[in-house]
C-alpha cells in the first residue's frame, strides 16, 4: 500500500502500472475488488442528505436516513450544551448509511479486524471524519457505537484532551442516549458494557484516575472492559445514582478532574477528598454497592431545540457521484487500490471535484507520506476546496517554513503573504469558529510590509473567544508597528504577560520590545508578575504522597502460621 | 550582615533507623563531668527580669515574645497557613506533634545580651531544633530586617512534622522555597524567586557533583564566603524548579532522590540520572536556563477563613520559664565550656517548666549525654508526659542503650523485650507512624528470645504500615531475620534479595543482610 502514493502530477503512468501490478499480484490475497465494476453498492439508490453539521449518503429509507442525522444533531447539541463549549477545531463529518449489511461489510472488511461485526464505525482522517452505519433493527442499535466514538470526536473538536477515564465514561453515558419525541433519556448503559462489572473487582479509584492511553487497563482486552465500564459507572453514580453526594461536589470535581490541563496543577486525591468529603476507599465502597445492585436510573432532558428533520436537504445521487463517494470511503477505510484508481481518474478532469484530492492527500498522510499528501491538497485548493481543515493545514505547512525562527525585523515576501492570506481567509470563511487560522493570519499581517486592516480586524473580532491568545497578541502588536503605530504596539506587548504566554512567545515578545526600545533583551521582562497559580488549601486527612522506600511485597509469608 | 539559619538536625532518630551506629559513636565520646555549680548563663539569666514577655498560642505554634501582641498575631496566623500549605505541597499529613515553639525577641530585648554562635563561623540569624522538640529562635533584628528567614527555619521544622527527613541540600532548598512566603488577602503565596538565586548570576555555580556532596559539616557551608552563597542559590533554584513541576515529575522525584541519599547512596551522576532522567550537564543547562528566565511559578494559596479563625491564647510568662528557656537555647547553640557547665547544672537542679524538659533532652543529645537524656525522658514519662515524641524517644533510646546494634546473634531477654514494647506501644498509641518506635518494635520482636508466629505478624503489620510513609528496610530486615529464626528460609531469602537489590535499602542494615544471605546459602 505504501507504493500507492507517488506524486500525482508527475508519476501518474507509473502509478497506474503499480496499481496494475498490485491488482494482479496481490489483490487475491487481500480480498480487494478486482475492478471498478465490482465495487459494491454502486447504484442509483443513493441520496445525499445534509443537516446543519453533517452530510449523509444513504441508500436506506428516507425516514431512517433523516433519523440518523437527527440523532447525531441531537447528540452534538447535547454535548455542547452539557459541556458548555464551542468547537475550535471543527472537522467535517460524512455519514454513510448502508441498506444492506453485505455492502457495509464490504467496505469495513479488513478495517480493524477485531471489529468484524460492528454496528457502525467511526474514522477520523486528517481532512474529514467518517461514520459508517449498517442497517439495524432499531435506531438505538446503530447509535451506540457511533455515539460513543462521536463523543471522542467532539472532545477533539473542542480542543480538549480530558483524562481517559472521563473521556470514556462520558462517551459511554452519551453512547446510551435514548431519544424520544419530546425528551432525551440520558444514563442508560450501553449494551453489554456493564454485565461484567457486577462480579468484577473494581479498580482502585487512584488507578482509574491515572489510566492513560498507554496503560494496560486501557489497552489489554483483559482489562479494558472493566476500565470502560467502571468509568461509566462512576460518572453514572455521581450524576444519576441515588446517593447523598451533592451535585455541586460532583460538578466541582469533574470541572477540574475532567481537564488534563487543570489536573497538571492539582493533586487529584486532595481535590477528591475536598470535594466529596470522603477518601477513595469510602467512594469505592459506595460504587461497589452501586454496581452490584446493577440498577442504572436515567434522567430526562428536553430535546434540544433543533430544526426539524424534514428541513434537511435531500438530493438524488448519480451512479457517477456515488462511485466517487464510495471510492473515497474505500480509500479511507483501507487505502483501497481500486478506490484510489477511481479517484485519480476522476481527478484528471479539468473540473474535478476537489474532494478527490482531499481524500488522496489524507490517505497519503495516514500512510506517513506527508509530502505527497500536501501535494494532493494543494491540488484540491487550486480546484477550489472549501475544506477548512485542508486549507488551514496547507497554510500551516507554508507558515512554519517562514516562522521557525523569530526575528522581529523579518519581512514576509508579498507573494508568500498573498498565498497564505488566500488559504487562511478561505479556511476562515468555511469555518469561522476556529482559532488556528486566525492566529496564522495575524502573523502574516504582523510581518508583511503593508498589513491589510481588514484581516487585522477579522483577527481582533475573534480575539476575545480565542483560547490561546498570547501569540496572536504578539502578532497584533507587530502589525501595529508595521502600520506606523509603535506606541500602540508597545502597549499591546506589555499586556502579554496577562495571557499566559508560553516560553517561546514570551521570549519573542521580550526580544521585540528590547529591539523597539533599544535595550538588551535580558533587561526586558514581560511575564506576568502577579500570582500565576491559585490553589485552595486545606489540612489533609491522610497523606496522599508516598515516601519512596523498599516496596513491601504483598506476600509476606503465611500470616499467623510461620 | 549575611543572614542564614542553622538547623540542629540531630542524629537522634535517624541514627536509630540507620543501624544505630551514630548513637554508638556518640556514646563512646560521652562526657563524664558532673559540675553542679550555677552556670554563667544562669547567672546572666538571673540578672535580667525578662519583663513584658508573653506566650501566644495557636493550634500548632507557641510564640514567646516581648513584642506587642498586635505585631505578632498576624505571624501566628501565617504560621498556621504555612503549616497547611506545606501539607498541600508535599501531600503529607503531619504526624501528631507537640506545638512548635518560636522565640521572637525584640531588638531591645534582654535576650539579645547573648548571641548564638552555633557550629558555623558566620552569624546565625535563626536557630532551630527540629528533632526531639520543635524550636525556632529568631536572633536577628526581625522588626528591622523582616521575618523571612524565620519562614525558612519553620519550613525545616514542618518537614519533620510531615515525616520527611530531607538530605542536606534538599532541606536547605525546601526552606528557601518557603523563605519568600508572603501573606495575601486570603492566604499566602509561595514560590516567589529567592534573592539567594541572584547570587548565581555574579558568583557563578558550584559543580553539581560538589553541590550534592555538601553537608552541614562541609567547609563550603561552615565558612562564610562565595561558596556558601553559591550553595544557597543552587539549593533554592534546584528545589524551586522541581516543585514547580507537576508532582509526579517534580516532588516524587525529589522524594525518590532523597530516599536514596538518606539510605546511603552516593549522589553520583549515574544515581541522579536514574531518578531525574538527566545528566549533571543537562541539569546544569536546565538550571541556568531557569535562572536566566527569572520566571518562577508563584503559587497563591487561598486559605478558607474558617481554617484561620482560631483562638489565639495569650499568657504571661514567668521570669523563671524565660530564664530556663534562655539557658537551654544557649546550651544548644553555643559549643563552649559555659554550655557544658550550664547543662550539668540544669540536670542536677532539674527544669521546672514541664514543656521545656524536651529541650533539655535535646540539649543532652547535642552534648552526647545519652544516659542523661534517657533519665530525663524516663522522668517525663513517669510524670505523665503525653507527648508522642517523648514516648518515641524513650523507646528508641532504651533500645539503643540496652540492646545495641541489631545483629543476627543478638537476643533480647523477655523482660527487656516487654519493657521496650510497652514503651513502643505507648508511643504508637499517640502516633502510629512514630519514626523510631516502628523499627524498634520490629527489631525487638525479631531478636527476642523466643519468636512466635504472632511476632512475625506484628512485624508484617509494621512493614505494611511504614510502606509509603517511611523507611521499610529496617522492618523488612527484621522480618527476614525473624523468618530465618523460625525456619521460614524461603521468606527470609526473598526479603534479603529484595532488600539487597533495592536502592532504598538503608546502608546500615546491608552488612547484617549480607551475613544472613551467606547463612541462607
Amino acid at each position: 500500500m505504501v507504493l500507492l502514493t507517488p506524486c500525482p502530477s508527475k508519476l501518474f503512468p507509473v502509478y497506474r502500472c503499480v496499481i496494475f501490478l498490485y491488482l494482479t499480484l496481490f489483490l487475491p490475497i487481500w480480498g480487494q475488488w478486482s475492478s471498478i465494476e465490482n465495487m459494491p453498492a454502486v447504484d442509483d439508490d443513493w441520496s445525499r442528505y445534509e443537516s446543519e453539521n453533517f452530510e449523509l449518503y444513504s441508500d436506506q429509507s428516507d425516514r431512517a436516513s433523516r433519523g440518523i442525522l437527527e440523532d447525531l444533531e441531537i447528540l452534538r447539541a447535547l454535548f455542547i450544551q452539557e459541556m458548555n463549549v464551542v468547537e475550535r477545531k471543527r472537522l467535517q463529518v460524512t455519514v454513510y448509511a448502508f441498506a444492506r449489511s453485505s455492502d457495509y461489510q464490504a467496505y469495513t472488511h479488513q478495517y480493524k479486524s477485531k471489529r468484524k461485526n460492528t454496528a457502525g464505525l467511526y474514522m477520523r482522517r486528517p481532512d474529514r471524519a467518517v461514520i459508517m452505519l449498517r442497517p439495524m433493527e432499531t435506531r438505538e442499535d446503530s447509535r451506540q457505537v457511533v455515539f460513543h466514538e462521536y463523543v471522542h470526536h467532539m472532545f477533539r473538536a473542542i480542543d480538549q484532551d480530558p483524562p481517559v477515564w472521563f473521556n470514556e465514561g462520558l462517551a459511554d453515558i452519551l453512547g446510551g442516549l435514548k431519544i424520544g419525541k419530546n425528551e432525551v433519556e440520558v444514563g442508560h448503559p450501553m449494551f453489554g458494557r456493564i454485565a461484567a462489572l457486577q462480579n468484577a473487582k473494581l479498580l482502585p479509584l487512584g488507578t482509574l484516575f491515572e489510566v492513560t492511553r498507554d496503560s494496560r487497563h486501557y489497552n489489554s482486552d483483559e482489562h479494558a472492559g472493566l476500565f470502560y465500564a467502571q468509568s461509566f459507572a462512576l460518572l453514572h453514580y455521581w450524576k444519576y445514582g441515588k446517593s447523598k453526594i451533592p451535585a455541586e461536589a460532583v460538578n466541582r470535581f469533574v470541572k477540574i478532574a475532567g481537564s488534563t490541563e487543570a489536573m497538571k496543577r492539582t493533586n487529584i486525591q486532595s481535590l477528591f477528598e475536598e470535594c466529596f468529603g470522603m477518601d477513595y476507599r469510602a467512594m469505592e465502597k459506595q460504587l461497589s454497592r452501586y454496581v452490584r445492585r446493577g440498577r442504572y436510573t436515567y434522567s430526562k432532558v428536553p430535546r434540544p431545540d433543533l430544526p426539524d428533520s424534514k428541513t434537511y436537504t435531500k438530493a438524488s445521487v448519480s451512479e457517477t457521484v456515488i462511485l466517487l463517494r464510495l471510492a473515497e470511503l474505500a480509500v479511507r477505510t483501507r487505502g483501497d487500490a481500486v478506490g484510489q484508481l477511481v479517484l485519480l481518474e476522476a481527478g484528471e478532469k479539468a473540473d474535478a471535484d476537489p474532494r478527490v484530492f482531499e481524500t488522496l492527500g489524507a490517505n497519503s498522510m495516514v500512510q506517513g507520506d506527508t509530502e505527497n499528501g500536501l501535494e494532493y491538497w494543494r491540488k484540491a485548493a487550486r480546484l477550489g476546496s472549501r475544506n477548512s481543515t485542508v486549507l488551514r493545514e496547507l497554510a500551516r505547512t507554508e507558515w512554519e517554513k517562514w516562522f521557525q525562527h523569530y526575528v522581529p525585523t523579518f519581512k514576509l515576501p508579498e507573494e508568500v503573504a498573498d498565498e497564505l492570506r488566500g488559504l487562511l481567509v478561505a479556511s476562515i470563511q468555511s469555518e469561522p469558529v476556529q482559532d488556528d487560522a486566525y492566529e496564522m493570519l495575524a502573523w502574516v499581517e504582523g510581518f508583511v510590509v503593508e498589513p491589510l486592516p481588514g484581516n487585522i480586524n477579522a483577527v481582533q473580532n475573534r480575539f476575545k473567544q480565542m483560547k490561546r491568545k498570547a501569540r496572536t497578541l504578539l502578532a497584533i502588536a507587530m502589525s501595529r508597528d508595521r502600520m506606523g503605530f509603535r506606541d500602540e504596539g508597545v502597549a499591546i506587548l506589555k499586556q502579554i504577560g496577562r495571557y499566559e504566554p508560553d516560553e517561546w512567545t514570551l521570549k519573542a515578545a521580550e526580544i521585540t520590545l528590547a529591539e523597539w526600545e533599544g535595550k538588551d533583551a535580558s533587561a526586558v521582562y514581560l511575564g506576568d508578575t502577579s500570582d500565576t497559580v491559585r490553589t485552595g488549601a486545606k489540612a489533609l486527612n491522610k497523606s496522599v504522597t508516598r515516601i519512596p522506600s523498599v516496596p513491601v511485597p504483598a506476600d509476606l509469608g503465611q500470616e499467623g502460621s510461620s | 550582615m549575611s543572614y542564614d539559619f542553622r538547623f540542629t538536625r540531630g542524629a537522634f532518630r535517624r541514627s536509630l533507623l540507620g543501624g544505630l551506629l551514630g548513637v554508638f559513636a556518640i556514646l563512646e565520646a560521652k562526657s563524664t563531668d558532673s559540675t553542679v555549680l550555677m552556670s554563667p548563663y544562669e547567672v546572666v539569666a538571673e540578672s535580667v527580669e525578662f519583663k513584658g514577655w508573653k506566650k501566644l498560642r495557636s493550634p500548632n505554634f507557641v510564640v514567646y515574645t516581648d513584642a506587642s501582641t498586635k505585631k505578632v498575631r498576624p505571624f501566628l496566623q501565617q504560621m498556621e497557613m504555612m503549616h497547611m500549605v506545606a501539607q498541600v505541597i508535599t501531600g503529607r499529613r503531619p504526624l501528631n506533634h507537640q506545638p512548635v515553639h518560636v522565640v521572637l525577641p525584640t531588638s531591645r530585648s534582654d535576650w539579645k545580651k547573648l548571641q548564638s554562635k552555633g557550629g558555623v563561623d558566620w552569624k546565625v540569624a535563626v536557630s532551630s531544633e527540629n528533632e526531639f522538640t520543635y524550636l525556632c529562635v529568631v536572633e536577628y533584628d526581625w522588626q528591622e530586617q523582616g521575618i523571612y528567614v524565620m519562614w525558612a527555619s519553620l519550613a525545616g521544622i514542618e518537614s519533620t512534622l510531615l515525616g520527611i527527613d530531607w538530605a542536606f541540600h534538599l532541606s536547605k532548598g525546601f526552606s528557601f522555597y518557603f523563605e519568600t512566603m508572603r501573606p495575601t488577602d486570603d492566604g499566602v503565596k509561595v514560590g516567589v524567586g529567592n534573592p539567594r538565586i541572584n547570587n548565581l548570576n555574579h558568583l557563578g555555580w558550584l559543580d553539581w557533583e560538589r553541590f550534592f556532596a555538601i553537608t552541614g559539616g562541609s567547609s563550603e557551608y561552615r565558612r562564610s564566603g562565595s561558596a556558601l552563597q553559591m550553595f544557597g542559590g543552587q539549593a533554592a533554584v534546584f528545589m524551586h524548579y522541581w516543585l514547580a513541576q507537576p508532582p509526579e515529575q517534580g516532588l516524587h522525584k525529589l522524594l525518590d532522590w532523597n530516599t536514596r541519599l538518606q539510605a546511603g547512596r552516593e549522589p553520583t551522576a549515574e544515581e541522579f540520572q536514574k531518578v531525574f532522567g538527566m545528566t549533571f550537564e543537562e541539569l546544569d543547562d536546565v538550571m541556568r536556563d531557569y535562572v536566566k528566565k527569572n520566571r518562577y511559578v508563584i503559587r497563591n494559596y487561598g486559605i478558607p477563613t474558617k481554617m484561620t479563625d482560631f483562638v489565639v491564647t495569650e499568657i504571661d510568662v514567668s521570669a523563671k520559664e524565660m530564664r530556663e528557656l534562655f539557658v537551654l537555647v544557649q546550651i544548644k547553640n553555643q559549643r563552649i565550656d559555659d554550655s557544658k557547665i550550664a547543662l550539668d547544672s540544669l540536670l542536677a537542679r532539674g527544669v521546672e517548666t514541664p514543656h521545656l524538659r524536651a529541650l533539655l533532652v535535646a540539649a543532652c543529645h547535642d552534648w552526647r549525654r545519652m544516659d542523661d537524656a534517657l533519665e530525663v525522658m524516663q522522668s517525663m514519662v513517669a510524670a505523665g508526659d503525653e507527648a508522642a515524641e517523648t514516648w518515641d524517644g524513650l523507646a528508641t533510646l532504651t533500645f539503643v542503650l540496652e540492646v545495641g546494634r541489631p545483629e543476627l546473634e543478638t537476643r533480647i531477654s523477655s523482660a527487656l523485650a516487654e519493657r521496650i514494647t510497652g514503651l513502643v506501644h505507648g508511643a504508637l498509641a499517640r502516633e502510629s507512624l512514630a519514626s523510631g518506635s516502628n523499627p524498634v518494635l520490629a527489631w525487638t520482636l525479631a531478636l527476642k528470645e523466643d519468636v512466635a508466629p504472632s511476632d512475625l505478624d506484628a512485624i508484617r503489620a509494621v512493614c505494611r504500615k511504614m510502606d509509603g510513609n517511611a523507611d521499610t528496610s529496617n522492618p523488612l530486615a527484621a522480618l527476614a531475620v525473624a523468618a530465618w529464626r523460625v525456619g521460614d528460609e524461603g521468606l527470609s531469602r526473598r526479603l534479603v534479595d529484595l532488600l539487597l537489590a533495592s536502592p532504598y535499602c538503608d546502608e546500615h542494615v546491608i552488612p547484617l543482610l549480607e551475613e544472613l544471605s551467606d547463612r541462607l546459602g
